[in-house]
């Protein structure tokens, strides 16, 4: 949401809009006069990721969870998929769910706060999917995220993918 | 119960790494290995200055069964296998139905596997390759196949079962050593139907060898090749 705004108009919210788009911190500037987030209307995709290799797609307040490529290639073939039932509270870095590869069962954490709306049926017959399409057909689950701020304790795309060269697994 | 503690360390290389600690236990319930596991875990992930661990011991004749049978298990096989005289639990490890008993070396190791930089696949893999090599120092030949576990041709010597929580491993692999076999007849380990078990002792015994092992004179060989790896 861009427009001009006229200092005759606005005269003290120029210097704090300038210096907002400099910090890039459109939302504060909007909350702070609006008393509204600006994220909660805005109509942007988020993708974060977490230390645990799970992803979260985000649109408004719904989020799609699942693992990230890394992940799945580090588990190994999976043969079963425990995902929370749907209905089911969780809290962010919390336990939800596991997975189970060459006979270890890795848990999986919520990536942020909320209630599981749906969880990926398909998953139960084709365990499979995960490592063949992890970061789309391979979902794990849905959820309604109840503390939209808890995002930003996770990690961008390019920050993520700097995580794993850290890691690097053999 | 007899306790002993010892440290060991890789010597293949001059570059300084921390001992890896392990504690034999002798024979433990499995309900107190549960919660000694339970415990190590917590103080792993915790306090990251705390050790790396590796846990041996026995357990009393006891079946456990995996995370995808939690709550699925019907009451009846868990009566059946309860009136042999055994124990019964389900976990929350990888893997299927199994038994532990006397005879038999259990190996928890409680590891953060981002020491070792190793993925969940790979440490697995490298459990296996510990037994492996450990069989091997017995004269026995033995390998991985595309079922996780240590195998003397056909037959299953050592089943591995593993739980990973934020990195951290627990639960891990159970070696026949002069485990009495039979008790396995009264469930499909592992879920495989067409596979029998074995134990060092027998496939001694198949090589014409009159000689048992016991779990305690294989202790200082597991440990030494666990290092290696480790």
């Amino acid at each position: 949401m861009l427009g001009f705004i006229s200092p005759k108009l606005a005269p003290s919210y120029i210097p704090k809009f300038r210096s907002a788009i400099l910090r890039n911190e459109f939302g504060s500037v909007f909350a702070s006069r609006f008393g509204a987030s600006f994220r909660e209307y805005s109509s942007k995709k988020v993708k974060k990721y977490t230390k645990e290799h799970e992803w979260i797609h985000v649109e408004r307040d719904l989020g799609t969870i699942g693992i990230t490529h890394y992940a799945q290639n580090a588990l190994g073939d999976v043969v079963f998929v425990e995902v929370p039932e749907v209905g089911t509270v969780v809290e962010q870095s919390g336990t939800c769910g596991a997975l189970e590869s060459v006979k270890a069962a890795s848990d999986i954490y919520a990536p942020v706060s909320g209630k599981i709306i749906e969880v990926n049926q398909n998953l139960e017959k084709s365990p499979g999917l995960i490592n063949k399409s992890p970061e789309a057909d391979g979902w794990l689950c849905k959820i309604q995220l109840s503390k939209l701020s808890e995002l930003d304790n996770l990690m961008e795309e390019h920050e993520y993918h700097k995580h794993c060269e850290e890691s690097e697994s053999h | 119960m007899s306790l002993f503690f010892s440290t060991f360390r890789n010597t293949l290389t001059d570059v300084s790494i921390p001992l890896l600690p392990y504690v034999y236990l002798s024979q433990v319930s499995y309900a107190k290995a549960l919660d000694l596991q339970k415990l190590l875990v917590r103080r792993r992930l915790e306090n990251k200055n705390s050790s790396d661990l590796l846990l041996l011991l026995q357990h009393p004749p006891t079946y456990t069964t995996g995370r995808r049978n939690m709550g699925k298990t019907m009451n009846e096989e868990a009566a059946y296998l309860k009136n042999l005289g055994a124990q019964y639990f389900e976990t929350l490890r990888g893997g299927q139905t199994t038994f532990h008993g006397p005879g038999q070396l259990v190996g928890y190791p409680i590891l953060d596997l981002r020491n070792f930089k190793l993925s969940v696949r790979c440490y697995v893999a490298t459990i296996e390759r510990v037994i492996i090599n450990t069989c091997a120092a017995y004269g026995v030949a033995t390998s991985a196949t595309k079922n996780t576990g240590v195998w003397a041709g056909d037959d299953k010597i050592c089943a591995i079962g593993i739980q990973v929580q934020r990195f951290v491993t627990s639960h891990g692999f159970a070696l026949n050593c002069n485990t009495d076999l039979n008790w396995f007849d009264h469930i499909t380990p592992c879920g495989l139907k067409d596979k029998k078990m074995t134990s060092l002792t027998k496939e001694f015994n198949k090589q014409g060898r009159k000689t048992t092992i016991t779990v305690e004179q294989i202790i200082p060989t597991l440990c030494q090749h666990f290092g290696y790896v480790f």
